[in-house]
């Protein structure tokens, strides 16, 4: 279990997370939505400890450390991969580093998105970069699978695929987070939609719940943030004049 | 070799290149340093003239202390150090360049990995560099006391030398 109690973080004074408080259990599919600059990637650097913050993180009940990061993978828009180094080094590299690297699932993965494992990954296509993180990320044998907006560049038909083989290949203990704008796109592949605005959590919704109660992400989204629905065509009316 | 340098070095960087560098930096300090042996003889040949073909000491000339002679000789191995401070810089911003890959090295199972890469090679450079320089600095030092006629030999050479390291010639 992945436990997050009262985490404020603040960069110069101002504060990007306040107070959130979650806990993430094994073999959930997590979505973590919000407006850019909400919040998700300091949660997610808090989480694995590339940023200094408040509260507590704990992972099986121990904080994170060196000791059992390994447990969390990451995968980010920004790349984590070495570009000067081919498919090829980055298995051996994951291999000598993350005892439990699935190279089945790498070499499965990289088979699947025909990526060439001889080329640096430099070469690569803004989409086969972002396709090439998330398969580092899924098989280096985590526990816990961060990914923040690992699509962005990468056209529908790539990413449909992905969700497939997501949903397909996942363990039962296996948890990932996953941050992204394409509410719509993930809506029928997770399981639970946590909203951050401002740095607060404002929403945590299990997709059952929703559909018991005859809802959907999209709605639920946008009921938490108290979207309006004419307010375009209320502002188009206001820039044509139309509004008197 | 190339597959051992690999290891302490960041992770897609050539080893060639890293070679390169630390090679570059060693030979500049080196041939800047073997100029010693032209300053010397510049000053050997000083306390000489010639007299029918023949060279000979001209009396009560003195040989320029042993700190003269080697003014500016371990310049190129400052030179050198300096680029290997520097390739220390190089080697952590080389894991913010084109990607973020200093994530990755963050993540280790091993705190020390990315240092360990960022600072080896540089570090080795450094103590070579130490090590060439007091090797060389014994081997001057020696010629000098040996290849100057003791006649023209100021005494305390190597407390001369000190003096003028420490406070200044």
């Amino acid at each position: 279990m992945l436990e997050i109690k009262n985490l404020t973080k603040k960069y110069s004074g101002k504060t990007a997370l306040e107070n959130v408080s979650l806990s993430f259990p094994k073999g959930e599919i997590v979505g973590l939505f919000g407006e850019n600059g909400a919040g998700k990637t300091t949660l997610m650097k808090s989480i694995l400890g590339f940023i200094k913050y408040e509260g507590e993180i704990t992972l099986d009940g121990e904080k994170i450390t060196n000791k059992n990061i390994s447990k969390i993978s990451f995968a980010t828009s920004e790349h984590s991969f070495f570009p000067d180094l081919n498919a090829k080094g980055h298995k051996e590299f994951y291999k000598s580093h993350f005892s439990s690297f699935s190279e089945k699932r790498f070499d499965a993965l990289m088979e699947f998105f025909s990526l060439d494992k001889n080329k640096k990954i430099r070469s690569f296509s803004t989409g086969q970069k972002n396709q090439f993180e998330v398969i580092l990320a899924l098989s280096q044998g985590a526990e816990y699978i961060l990914m923040d907006e690992p699509f962005a560049g990468n056209d529908i038909f790539n990413r449909e695929d992905f969700y497939k083989v997501l949903s397909g290949i996942l363990d039962e203990n296996e948890t990932v987070i996953l941050s992204t704008h394409l509410i719509e796109e993930v809506s029928d592949f997770i399981g639970r939609a946590i909203l951050i605005h401002g740095g607060n959590i404002i929403g945590d919704k299990n997709t059952l719940e929703l559909d018991d109660e005859g809802s959907n992400l999209v709605e639920y989204i946008k009921a938490t943030y108290n979207y309006h629905e004419d307010r375009v065509s209320k502002a188009i009316d206001i820039l044509s004049g139309r509004e008197e | 070799m190339t597959k051992r340098i690999r290891k302490i070095i960041p992770v897609g960087i050539k080893a060639e290149t890293e070679i390169w560098i630390f090679a570059c930096a060693i030979a500049v300090g080196l041939c800047r340093a073997l100029l010693f042996f032209q300053a010397y003889s510049r000053e050997y040949n000083r306390l000489f003239h010639i007299e029918y073909g023949k060279r000979v000491l001209i009396e009560g000339r003195t040989m320029a202390d042993f700190y003269v002679v080697l003014k500016g000789t371990f310049n190129g191995f400052i030179v050198a150090i300096f680029i290997f401070i520097c390739l220390i810089i190089l080697h952590y911003g080389y894991h913010y360049k084109d990607s973020k890959s200093i994530y990755t090295m963050k993540r280790l199972p091993d705190r020390y990995e990315l240092h360990k890469r960022c600072f080896t090679v540089p570090l080795i450079g450094i103590v070579v560099s130490i090590i060439l320089i007091t090797a060389l600095l014994l081997l001057f030092y020696n010629y000098y006391m040996i290849k100057t006629p003791a006649d023209c030999l100021f005494p305390n050479q190597w407390e001369r030398l000190w003096t003028a390291i420490l406070y200044g010639g």
